[in-house]
């Protein structure tokens, strides 16, 4: 797995592999990390935009991808994947990310899922594929496996204090999996996605469920795909 | 203002091709890898006369005395380190485009058409040491103007004799240790007072020094110098016995205002001023080039110097660009980056140096 170097300002350094995954935020950068090294993926540089000095999420890609060209390592890079998740409208989602992509002067791919010619190449990796949702609507998957029990729960719970009737779906989800995750991880009920692959707390998503195959695949055979668009 | 340099074969740079330079160019960059050498290219191309490239030795602390044998050999040495690679036999060309001058032009090379005829000297005992010494000369060239020529040439007694052009860009270089004695400071002072420009120059002072209230020449002990008004002090304090950076910062903005349209080169800008100061002097510099129409070279090491920069380049990123100089196997390299990069770096807290 590819480690981030950081300056002693704590400040983001060299770009330490030829791939460079950009997601939305922290959370994402962890889990991201944490499935490279679970399923011995090829090495990426992991980063996301920093939150505290703009929107972040997805509004703040044109800015990193910027950022990356100054970094020491940028002319290395081989090829970008931007990962986004589709919340309640993909078609929506994907093409706020493609006009990131152009507003950082890279060369944005017409489809999620491929890539465009380029140097570096770059790829738009919609997240949880083609349907509606986040990374959490992935995760609640594979905890409903691992957990069936907490999960059936969680959701008599969620109906019960009217959590399912919220409008935002994508909200529903972090509601839920902040419940599951509060009653599964006894050792900080307060521990939050983003540190619960950080820190080894305990198994709560097991990153080898078959939900994260199609993220995982598309992860292993990136370089191959940009070997074969340039 | 300077849109583009050119340097083929001058010291780390075997041949660099710079576009898009802005009003203001930071530049940052490893030790060797080029940055003085970068600053140097301008201002010898700017021009001054082969006694600039002396001066420039001096400022990286190679020592301002010079000795020179009545042979060949000792005589080349003091210019080698101008050459890529120390090869004396490739001429350094150097070249920018002004965006109102137009193009300017240097050619540094042994001019083999003239020979300074020495002394015999018994003792010399290798073949490089003997014959005749070709001057090492510097010939400009730029649009609409006659070239000029002129050489270091040596006489048989030893003497260099440095000439100066007259065809001079307008450049300032104020080198990482600048002390300026404390009449040229007044002389500049007296420059911008006396066109009435100095106010630009006050205001931004005030801001960063709020205990400042007026600055004025004075003579004291037969000698002119900068003095300022102190809130709360009876009398007038000479700049230098009040502050370091405060003497620093008038430098720099005497430099810009008394350079208009034409190019400051400031390194390690950092130097003498107190961290929490870095911002507003960004903010100061920045003000003043734009307001005098002077372009601005500035180097830096430090990190939160450039992170200070993030207010002045967010409000205007097309008025900034980003220099890194890079060296791999001796050969030095010059990146370039546009105003909206550097932003991003900053706002990304990204290391670039």
């Amino acid at each position: 797995m590819a480690t981030l170097p950081i300056s002693p300002a704590g400040m983001e350094e060299n770009i330490s592999s030829q791939y460079v995954l950009l997601c939305e935020g922290g959370g994402d950068k962890n889990f991201f990390e944490e499935l490279i090294r679970v399923r011995s993926l090829p090495s990426f540089y992991v980063t996301h935009p920093r939150t505290s000095i703009d929107p972040g999420g997805r509004s703040g890609f044109a800015s990193r991808l910027r950022g990356l060209r100054l970094q020491h390592g940028f002319d290395r890079i081989k090829g970008i994947i931007v990962a986004s998740d589709n919340d309640r409208d993909p078609a929506a989602s994907f093409k706020e990310v493609r006009g990131q992509i152009h507003e950082a002067e890279y060369k944005a791919p017409n489809h999620p899922f491929t890539v465009s010619a380029g140097t570096p190449a770059v790829s738009i990796m919609m997240v949880p594929g083609a349907g509606l949702g986040q990374l959490e609507t992935l995760c609640l998957e594979a905890i409903e496996d691992e957990w069936p029990k907490e999960f059936a729960c969680a959701s008599t719970y969620a109906a019960c204090v009217g959590i399912e009737k919220w409008p935002n779906v994508g909200k529903r989800e972090r509601a839920k999996l902040r419940a599951l995750i509060s009653h599964i991880c006894q050792k900080d009920p307060n521990s939050s996605l983003s540190h619960l692959w950080h820190e080894k707390r305990e198994l709560v998503i097991p990153l080898t469920h078959k939900c994260f195959d199609p993220i995982s695949a598309y992860l292993s055979g990136f370089e191959a795909a940009v070997a074969e668009a340039s | 203002m300077i849109e583009s340099l050119e340097i083929n074969n001058f010291r780390g740079f075997k041949k660099i091709e710079l576009k898009k330079l802005s009003r203001i160019n930071i530049l940052v960059g490893d030790n060797g890898s080029g940055k003085t050498a970068l600053l140097e290219s301008i201002f010898l191309t700017g021009g001054l006369g082969p006694e600039l490239y002396l001066r420039t030795r001096a400022w990286r602390g190679i020592g301002d005395k010079i000795q020179v044998g009545l042979d060949r050999d000792q005589y080349e040495a003091l210019w080698k380190e101008i050459f890529h690679s120390l090869d004396q036999n490739l001429a350094v060309d150097m070249s920018f485009v002004d965006s109102e001058s137009g193009r300017r032009e240097l050619r540094i090379y042994y001019d083999a058409s003239q020979t300074t005829l020495m002394p015999l000297n018994m003792n010399v005992r290798s073949s490089y040491e003997s014959g005749d010494i070709h001057p090492l000369t510097f010939e400009w060239r730029s649009d609409g103007r006659e070239p000029t020529k002129l050489s270091a040439s040596i006489t048989p007694q030893g003497v260099i004799q440095l000439p100066q052009i007259s065809d001079l860009y307008p450049i300032m270089f104020l080198p990482a240790q600048m002390s300026f004695p404390p009449e040229e400071a007044a002389k500049r002072f007296s420059f911008l007072s006396r066109r009435q420009r100095q106010t630009g120059v006050l205001k931004i002072i005030k801001s960063l020094f709020p205990i400042v209230e007026d600055v004025s020449v004075e003579i004291v002990s037969g000698t002119p110098g900068l003095y300022v008004s102190v809130k709360g002090m009876s009398e007038k304090m000479a700049v230098g016995s009040l502050s370091g950076g405060l003497s620093k910062f008038l430098t720099i903005l005497f430099a810009i205002a008394a350079t208009p349209k034409g190019v400051v080169i400031i390194d390690e800008i950092e130097n003498g001023f107190f961290y929490k100061k870095y911002e507003e002097v960004w903010t100061g510099i920045t003000d003043l080039a734009e307001e005098h129409e002077t372009q601005l070279f500035v180097s830096t090491h430090s990190l939160e110097c450039l992170q200070a920069a993030l207010p002045s380049v967010s409000s205007s990123p097309s008025m900034f660009t980003l220099l890194r100089t890079e060296s791999a196997r001796s050969e030095c390299s010059v990146k370039a980056f546009s105003g909206k990069d550097l932003l991003a770096g900053l706002q990304q807290r990204i290391d670039f140096r």
